[in-house]
């Protein structure tokens, strides 16, 4: 473990993550400083954003992994997390529970293809017919499947959700 | 917070105090820049000076501008973005969307 904080998920709480960011050291960052503070940004706004009242923990864990030593950030909230039901295009409903890989990577099962500014749209590689559009504020996804190597939202309706961000260092 | 002036029929808005565009102010600007931007005002610079650090909430604002903008027949330019913040822009696939210019006043006078 690198470093681990928990902040209350409350929006105006982004000035005391920057500041956590802004504090910490991490040798051989697979990223740049810019480019964590943006993924953290995003992802703890996203958090906030799920959670059901501000009172409620969002805890940011910064891990090594341990096969290519990149970087692994998990955020988690306990709100009721990402409304796959909400999106438009039909996710099945046994999709509900499972992990989302959000990358724009050709060989997994679901992908995401950023479209433009405000849509990115989930596509099964089999059958190619599993296609949703995420709204407007989502865009935040976009910009983390931007930076990150992958971006997984893990949606769990008895336990808490968490997305897992992977950041892979250079072969 | 945002402030703005005219010069000739441009309008130029700034930040004051701020150096952070995130999901904290976003909305706040949003509903400024909308209640700003009209048929009557609606060629607009947006200078960037002082600001360091724009996340996707601050992106989907300047856009809002920019949509707003060009519904009234107008434009919406950027001028002053720090390296930081262009570099966030190309993040976000941005970099194409905006005219940005080093300095507030040829960024002005491009209007012309």
């Amino acid at each position: 473990m690198l470093a681990t904080n928990s902040f209350k998920a409350d929006i105006n709480n982004l000035a005391v993550l920057i500041d956590w960011i802004d504090q910490f050291e991490i040798e051989n960052l697979p990223i740049s400083k810019v480019k964590l503070k943006l993924l953290l940004n995003e992802a703890f706004v996203n958090a906030c954003e799920n959670v059901n009242d501000a009172a409620t923990e969002v805890r940011v864990i910064i891990k090594r992994l341990s096969r290519r030593h990149g970087l692994s950030i998990i955020v988690t909230d306990q709100g009721r997390g990402f409304n796959i039901d909400g999106l438009r295009g039909g996710f099945k409903p046994a999709m509900i529970g499972k992990s989302y890989l959000v990358s724009p990577h050709p060989n997994l099962d679901l992908y995401a293809i950023p479209e433009n500014v405000n849509k990115i749209s989930f596509s099964s590689t089999v059958t190619n017919t599993h296609r949703a559009s995420l709204p407007d504020r989502s865009r935040g996804i976009l910009s983390m499947v931007n930076v990150a190597d992958k971006v997984e939202y893990f949606y769990d309706p008895d336990s808490f959700n968490y997305l897992k961000i992977s950041l892979f260092n250079p072969k | 917070m945002m402030q703005s002036k005219k010069v000739s029929d441009v309008t130029i808005v700034s930040f004051k105090d701020m150096d952070h565009l995130d999901a904290r102010i976003a909305y706040r600007i949003k509903a400024e820049l909308k209640g700003l931007i009209s048929e009557n005002e609606n060629n607009i610079v947006m200078n960037l000076a002082g600001i360091d650090f724009i996340d996707s909430a601050g992106f989907g604002t300047i856009i809002s501008g920019l949509k707003s903008s060009k519904k009234y027949g107008g434009d919406f330019k950027l001028c002053n973005a720090s390296p930081t913040v262009m570099e966030l822009m190309e993040l976000m696939q941005l970099g194409n969307v905006f005219e940005v210019h080093n300095d507030e006043n040829k960024c002005v006078q491009s209007f012309a």
